[in-house]
């Protein structure tokens, strides 16, 4: 059995069985509840990776369970991929529930493939995982240990050597200048642009598997979305920059960037 | 088939860029929503299917939707990317027409994903 936990939330027991036949044959673990409340109720006492949500349901539908992940549950889980069941067919439809919140959606009937690369992508999407944290270690670094994980970029670029060392020295050539120009924006508390220029930068941060800098990111987004701490913003700026510093020398001395 | 990417983040570009390569499409970018914005005005360009960040300089990425959908009248295939949590982008995006959305940070992979599947939608609809 693959480690990979799917929530089926779907009324019709026939699709259930259908269901339950499908992805079991494709080694995956699977639970099942019957409306939108006992899907909620489900993943708010155990931990799943995707949910597969049927539209139509009593008690509480597809879209109201949604709503629910997405606004009351706290991170990772309100991010958990929702994949749509639906019998409708027209576009407008579907864009419809992508506007909702959900990540992707199957029509019915179901087709076998479309099922099984939908499942096969979402077990393997690194960037969702990133965000879980699947990479990250907290444990303290020694010296001479790295503050870069390339295992995401390997991933990407398959060990092409030529692609690898293109990314490094973009990484190496633009992250100082902006980080600069966010130490200036924080000086003159600039904080709308500061937040844009941080999302800018911040998958170069995941691109090159450095997660303390990440999470010191995704802290003073918050700082600035919601108006709080905005003076201790040039301190966390300046353990960003200190931090990138060495993964610079790092990539600099072990790969010649 | 031509797909223009537009980011503000080199190394998004370029990583879309590679991995979208290396399955056969052929990948025009932009690095700012002006430069975005001239490429597809340019009708030699023939581009096919856009792929567009939000925040970027000159124009943002709702701004080039509404320019495609609005003003250029292309019934191009759109994928926003979007930050976790923004949801009044993306709800901006599929009203001014976008037909996908990925959030940052993702996967190259993640995003070939889901220009199959729109390619596929559009395809059966």
């Amino acid at each position: 059995m693959r480690n990979f936990r799917v929530l089926i939330a779907e009324d019709s027991e026939l699709n259930r069985l259908f269901l339950e036949n499908l992805i079991t044959s494709f080694g995956y673990d699977h639970e099942f509840a019957t409306n939108g409340k006992e899907a909620i109720d489900l993943l708010r006492k155990e931990d799943f990776d995707l949910v597969l949500m049927d539209i139509e349901m009593p008690v509480l539908n597809g879209i109201e369970a949604l709503h629910v992940i997405r606004k009351d549950f706290l991170p990772p889980k309100s991010h958990i991929p929702i994949v749509a069941i639906t019998a409708h067919t027209s576009r407008t439809y579907c864009l419809e529930l992508l506007k909702n919140g959900f990540d992707h959606y199957l029509m019915k009937p179901y087709k076998k493939s479309e099922i099984q690369e939908m499942l096969e992508f979402y077990s393997k999407d690194t960037g969702r995982q990133l965000l879980k944290g699947r990479f990250v270690s907290n444990e303290a670094k020694a010296d001479n240990e790295r503050f870069y994980d390339l295992e995401y970029l390997k991933e990407i670029a398959e060990d092409d050597e030529d692609f690898m060392n293109e990314m490094m020295k973009i990484f190496v050539n633009e992250i100082p200048s902006n980080l600069s120009s966010a130490k200036k924006m924080a000086s003159n508390a600039e904080w709308v642009s500061l937040g844009k220029l941080l999302h800018k930068i911040a998958p170069a941060y995941a691109f090159f598997g450095i997660h303390e800098i990440e999470s010191e990111i995704h802290r003073i987004e918050e700082y600035i979305h919601f108006s709080k701490e905005l003076t201790e913003i040039p301190k966390y700026l300046e353990i960003i920059s200190e931090l990138t510093q060495k993964v610079i020398r790092q990539l600099k001395d072990d790969f010649n960037v | 088939m031509k797909i223009l990417v537009c980011d503000d983040d080199l190394l998004t570009v370029k990583a879309v860029e590679y991995r979208l390569k290396k399955d056969g499409y052929e990948v025009v970018t932009a690095l700012d929503g002006l430069q975005g914005a001239e490429i597809l005005k340019s009708n030699s360009n023939g581009i096919d299917f856009l792929i567009t960040d939000q925040h970027m300089p000159f124009y943002s990425g709702l701004e080039l939707i509404n320019l495609v959908r609005n003003d250029l009248k292309m019934n191009i295939p759109i994928i926003m990317l979007t930050r976790v949590g923004v949801d009044a982008v993306r709800n901006q995006a599929f009203d001014l027409g976008a037909d996908e959305y990925v959030t940052k940070p993702f996967s190259p992979d993640a995003l070939l994903f889901k220009v199959k599947h729109v390619l596929m939608r559009r395809e059966n609809s």
